[in-house]
Order: structure tokens, then sequence, then C-alpha cells
């Protein structure tokens, strides 16, 4: 830390309360006054001068001050690797606000919603490996980031965040800054950050900072808080205070125990139809590549369940479309960063009763690899539901691949080796077969208005294969998964899976993060965006506005709330009272948004509503274009529901 | 053509050309109307192309009308029974009637980009 002339005993809170207390002479003046004019008639009252404000600050209280606890934090930050503050603004963090922008003059982001800050800072995390810092009120700020929050946790992402709280009720404003107190911020999301922490000093805030920036990135990954007081950031470092910036240590993930690796990877090879059923495994091109190698290695299938890009779409051991047909043949499965195993083995069926068929043959042997078992909270459910797995490694995949891979090189029979190259063969053909037919499924409605979800994958598709792409989020709805059915996908930057939670309102500013983490790749970042999930955070177009961030939004325009609306529709007619009411609550209409007008109104380049196919082509085109000169746009697509 | 195939191939045409011989004469407006309003499109889209993840294509060609009729009626899993409660006899014969009216898919070679 640098320390920017002599400390003083001057203080920014001593002005404050100077303020106050000349606010209050105000208004005892002023209540004197009107006693004063009651005599007269009614009229505007020209108050007599008051001696106190124009009096200014009384001589014997600080008006600057030579140090500020906040550089130190700025100092903290810098050391941890962080580029840019994700932030709608508050007074509680005022004083780091005011030395992230002049002190350290961080790259800034100003959003105008929490939510969209930490799914900003989620989108940002999962395309680059490391947080961006969110900064937020203690109170009405982290409520509205609450939910974006629960998303990062599900997904297994690193939100790094920062919420300021005044602690000492005697340093309190009356009015604004009580109801923006808490005694214990971190309490209304401790449920799902993975540590929060109350910084009682500033050599505690450095500590605590480099603290939880470890346990965030470290598997699994998940968010963070520190709660900091209001007074230590705006005011002047204490005398006799030895600060220090705490050194930021390389972090390696855990790997699974040898003896269980080597358990696995014998049932592996000696498997007549292993499968690996990927989810959040690649956090990094590292990951997909060593799946390949893994899966090359075994000629084995792999389904890929999208939470990131693990597997490259168009490679023919990719069995994603298959996932059914081939786990319900599976003799082992090995589950990577699988939390919904019982999901992959089984059938619900959401009917009266609700009951569930198995999908796999009895006696198939189950294997979890995965850093979700190492930390487990109870309250919220995302843990899924047990399973009965034969073997469970606690530790992060990625990071264990490659000792599996050896140990399945080193103990593969050479008698097998034959028999696992017809298997591949046979998936092979397979995989060729399923992109024959998904070929055709796309045929369906190819001329149709509202434009078929196939035709607009398509045609964005033709419209970027020959950029440096990347698919910067998804929408909790996209449920036919045109792009990583469709798309050469193989880099880790080409989808980052959808929001971990399930809550709507990730989807566009997370596409916005992500093209804050492209941008400097020189990549160009796209993004198929529901309707129902930009207006929970509109604003966010603004933001790509104003940080000039080079994003492409073409819309799911289907005007509804289509996933709910089918779930109204089953317990209607259940109770056989017809649907022709279902729509209500669920449909966007009457009237239709104008997608196009409001990004215009925020800032953004526009197109559409687009409604004829055959316009959709030339249309994103020019929408790639403005992109690629470094600005947003965003082309509104009326298409069908699903 | 091999025997077995051309058995394949006649079978499966000559249920499908019974089915329609017996379907009541419907009309086909009025069976797009009802699709939309009764919610067809919202699982299958609006001109019966269908969703993975929502439901299977119904049209062009669709099934048997028999068939059609009892999966309505009596759907296995998710999908939302169509009980004569909520929908008539009448306005299910004019749905399959808009379902025949849906044209066949376009030649491959008009959504060439799908190569890419």
């Amino acid at each position: 830390m640098s320390r920017r002339g002599r400390d003083s005993d001057l203080s920014r809170r001593h002005l404050l309360k100077g303020a106050t207390a000349a606010g209050v002479a105000v208004v005892g003046s002023m209540r004197e006054t009107k006693a004063h004019a009651q005599p007269h008639t009614a009229g505007p009252i020209t108050p007599p001068p008051n001696r106190a404000m124009e009096s200014g600050h009384p001589p014997e209280q600080p008006i600057v001050q030579g140090s500020s606890g906040s550089d130190y934090m700025a100092d903290v930050i810098k050391s941890l690797g962080i580029e840019h503050v994700a932030c709608n603004p508050g007074t509680s963090f005022r004083g780091l606000h005011e030395s992230l922008i002049n002190y350290l003059k961080i790259d800034w982001h100003t959003c105008l919603h929490e939510e969209a800050s930490v799914a900003m800072a989620n989108g940002y995390a999962k395309i680059e490996g490391r947080p961006l810092l969110v900064l937020a009120h203690g109170t009405v700020g982290l409520q509205h980031a609450s939910m974006a929050l629960y998303n990062a946790w599900c997904d297994r992402s690193p939100v790094y965040m920062m919420v300021g709280n005044t602690v000492d009720a005697t340093k309190r404003s009356p009015g604004g800054e009580w109801v923006h107190s808490v005694q214990d911020a971190a309490a209304m999301v401790r449920d799902y950050v993975k540590w929060d922490d109350l910084p009682g000093s500033l050599t505690h805030f450095g500590g605590s900072a480099v603290c939880v920036y470890n346990i965030a990135m470290t598997p699994p990954m998940a968010p963070v808080l520190l709660v900091l007081d209001s007074e230590m950031q705006d005011g002047p470092v204490p005398p006799n205070q030895k600060l220090v910036i705490p050194r930021l240590p390389k972090i390696a993930p855990l790997i699974g125990d040898p003896g269980a690796v080597t358990e696995a990877a014998e049932l592996l090879v000696n498997a007549a139809n292993p499968v690996i059923v990927a989810d959040r495994c690649a956090r990094s091109q590292a990951g997909i590549n060593h799946l390949v190698e893994l899966a090359e290695t075994l000629q084995c299938a792999v389904v890929d369940l999208g939470g990131r890009l693990n597997f490259p779409s168009r490679h023919v051991l990719n069995q994603s479309d298959r996932a059914r047909a081939v786990v319900s043949q599976a003799d082992v499965i090995v589950g990577l960063e699988l939390e919904n195993f019982w999901g992959t083995t089984h059938t619900f069926h959401d009917n009266i009763e609700r009951y569930a068929d198995t999908n796999i043959k009895p006696g198939t042997k189950l294997v979890s690899i995965g850093a979700a078992h190492l930390y487990v909270k109870a309250n919220y459910q995302d843990f899924q539901r047990f399973t009965d797995i034969d073997l469970v490694v606690p530790a992060d995949a990625q990071a264990t691949l490659p000792y599996l891979i050896e140990t399945v090189q080193r103990l593969i029979p050479a008698d097998r080796t034959a028999a696992m190259i017809a298997r591949g063969e046979k998936l092979a053909a397979a995989h060729r077969q399923a992109v024959k037919v998904l070929k055709e499924d796309a045929l369906y409605a190819w001329d149709t208005s509202p434009i078929a979800t196939s035709r607009l994958s398509a045609e964005l598709w033709e419209a970027i294969r020959n950029e440096d792409w990347s698919l910067g989020s998804l929408s909790s709805n996209n449920r036919p998964q045109w792009p990583q059915r469709l798309w050469d996908m193989k880099k880790h930057y080409h989808h980052t899976g959808p929001a971990g939670g399930g809550g709507i309102g990730y989807g566009a500013p997370a596409a916005a993060g992500a093209a804050l983490a492209n941008r400097k790749h020189g990549r160009l970042t796209v993004t198929i965006q529901a309707d129902g999930d930009l207006m929970y955070s509109p604003g966010i177009l603004w933001t790509c506005a104003h940080s000039r961030l080079p994003v492409l939004y073409v819309m799911h325009n289907n005007r509804a709330y289509h996933q709910e609306m089918m779930g109204l529709q089953r317990m209607a007619n259940r109770r056989e009272r017809g649907v022709d009411r279902t729509h209500i609550g669920c449909t966007l209409d009457d009237p239709f948004i104008d997608y196009a007008t409001v990004a215009k109104g925020l800032g953004v380049a526009s197109f559409g509503p687009i409604t004829d196919p055959k316009d959709l082509g030339p249309v994103l085109k020019k929408a790639v274009d403005i992109v690629k000169r470094g600005e947003p746009a965003l082309v509104d697509v009326v298409s069908q529901g699903r | 053509m091999s025997k077995g195939l051309l058995w394949a191939v006649l079978v499966p045409c000559t249920l499908i050309s019974s089915a329609r011989a017996q379907i009541p004469p419907g009309d086909a407006v009025n069976g797009k109307r009802v699709y939309m309003s009764v919610g067809c499109y919202q699982c299958h889209g609006t001109v019966g192309q269908g969703s993975r993840p929502t439901g299977p294509h119904i049209a062009p060609n669709p099934m048997p009308y028999e068939a059609f009729a009892a999966l309505i009626r009596h759907p296995p899993n998710v999908m939302p029974p169509y009980t004569v409660a909520v929908l008539s006899d009448h306005d299910l014969g004019d749905i399959y009637a808009y379902l025949l009216t849906i044209p066949p898919l376009p030649d491959p070679q008009a959504a060439a980009i799908l190569d890419h």
C-alpha cells in the first residue's frame, strides 16, 4: 500500500457529524422562523440568514484525510488480480468505490440492478476462470443480488462479492443509514455462499479478502461474501497499523485418491459398455482435452449434460443425443461433476401419482467423481436425490482426469483393444445416424412464422461460424438445445451452461459478463436470449452500451412463460376444466413487448421484430458486423415456443 | 426392392389410408383455431413440428386418426389429457383435418446451411 501523505487526525466522519449538526440547526432555525411568521398573511417566506450553514465547518473538525482504509482494501483487491468491478452504487461502500475508481483506477461496469451485477460476474467467471468484484449495499443491494447468488452457488461459480454496512450504530446517519444497516448482513444468503466474513480491522480485512478468494476458487467453486464496515472504508488508516498485503497462494485442486482412481479405471477397462456422463466437469480447455483423451482411449460413449461444454459436440463418441439409449445399455457409468446422478439413471413421471422408473440395467456399476461431494449444505436442495453409487471419489474431476487416463492406459488388457475399437466404430455410426436425424428434425417448421427455434439457431450459426465466437449464456428454457446440437462446439468458451439454480434473469447479464471476459481475447459473444429472462433485468442492455461490450442478443421472443403455461395446461386438463384460460399469468402479450425499441432506448443497436424466417439471415449478418466493431446489438426474433 | 421392405412400406400406407377413410370430415380452418386455443401448439409447435423436450412431431403426415384420437384422450406420461369434457369429438376431428393440411418438409437443399 502506498501512503499518500502523512496520516491526519482529520476524518470524513467528523465532517459528516458536523454536517448533521448543521442540519439539525437548520431545522431548528426554520421552526423558529415559522413561529415568528405565523402572525403574517400566507405566502412565500424568505428565511433569515442561517449562521450555522454559512459558517461552514467548525474549525476544530478535520476536512481532509491523508490516508484511507479503503485504499488499503483496493491494494489487496489488486493483489488478487481482479480487473473489473460490476456494481450499482451505494453509500455504504462509497469509500471503497472512491478508492477503486480514483486510487486503483479499476475498470468499472455500472449495473442497474444488483442481480445483474452478480449474474454478470457469474458469466464472466465461467469464461475467464476467475472472478471480478461485485459491490453492493449490505441490505437492499444484497437482497436484490440474492437470487443471482443462488444461481452462482448451484452453478459452482466463483462470485466474489463485497457489501457495505455501518456496524457502529452511533456512526449511522439518521434515517436512510439505519434502514440500510444490519446486524448480520450475510445471514440472508449464508445458505448459498461458501464463506463470509465481517472484518473488524484493516488487517483482518487483508487476511479475509485473500482467504475468501482462495475459498471461492477451490473446487467446488462457489460465491463468497465480505461485509465491509463503512467506517473502516471511509476513515483514515488507524495509527500504528502495520498493513501488509497477504500473499495469494497457488491453489491445487484436490485429486482423487489413487486407490479409488485405480478402482474406477479397472471398472472402465473391463466394462462392455462404459459410459461417461459429464455435467460441470470442464472449466477450461484442458478439461475438454482430457475428457477427449479418456473417451478415445476407452472408445466409450460420452454424454454431455451441458452444465459446461465438456466434450466436442461433433466428436463421434459424443452420444448426448442418445443419452437414454447409451445409459440404459451401460454396465459402468462414471459421472464427472454430475450432481444429478439420480436423474441421469431414472425417468421421473410427473403424473397425479408421481413415480419413477430406473433407466439402467441391474448390476450397472456407478462411479461419481466430483468436488460437490466435498461441500454440501442442508437447507437448499440443490444436492439432488440420493443415488446408490458404488464408488464415490470426492475430488475435482478435471484435475483427476489425467491420473484416470494414465491408469486406464496402463490397465487396458491387450486382448480388449479390438473390442474397444469395434465399440468405438458402432458409437461413431450411431453418432452419424443421430446427426442425420437431427438435420431432418431441424427441417420441421423451417419456413414457418413464428420462426422455428431450429431455424433461429441455424441462421445464427451461419452468421458466426467463421468467427472466434462464444455463446455467452444459455437461458434456462433453452431446452431443445439446438445450438449444442447444431453448432460445432469444441472450445470451453463456446458455451458455459445455463443458470445453475434455474433462476430467471440470468441469461442477459451473464452474456454481458461473458462478453467482458471474451473482449480482451477478441471473441465475438452471442446469446439466444429468452424474452421473459430479459425483462428481469433489461437495464443490462444499457450497461452493454455504456461499457461497449461486444455482444449480440438474439431474442427468442415466444411471448410467454411457456414452461409454466404447459404446466398449467396439465393441471387444467387433469381437472377437466379446459385450457382456454391458462394463458392468464403466463403470456407476454397485449401489448407485445417491442424489444428492438427497448434496446434502442437503452442505447443498443437493434433490429426487428423479425417474423419472416427469410429475413433473419441478412439481419443477423448486419448485427454481427456491429458487434465486430465493438458494440452491442439486439435482434428481436418472434419465435415458436420451443 | 426386397419383399420385406415392400411390406414395410405398404402395410403402414394401407393402415393410414384406411384410418383416414374413417375420419369424420373435418374443418381445417376451425381445426387450426382449436389447435391454437386448446394449447396444442405449446408443446407441438404451431405446425405440429414438435420439440425435443416438450412433444414429438405430429405433422406433416400425422398418425392414423384412431391412434391420434386415442393418444389425445388417454395420453401416456406428461401430456395433458384431453377428455370429451374439454375437447369435443367434433373439434378433435377438425384438429386432425388441420394437421392433414400441413405441407411436407422442404427439400433439404433449401436448408443447406444445416450442412455447415
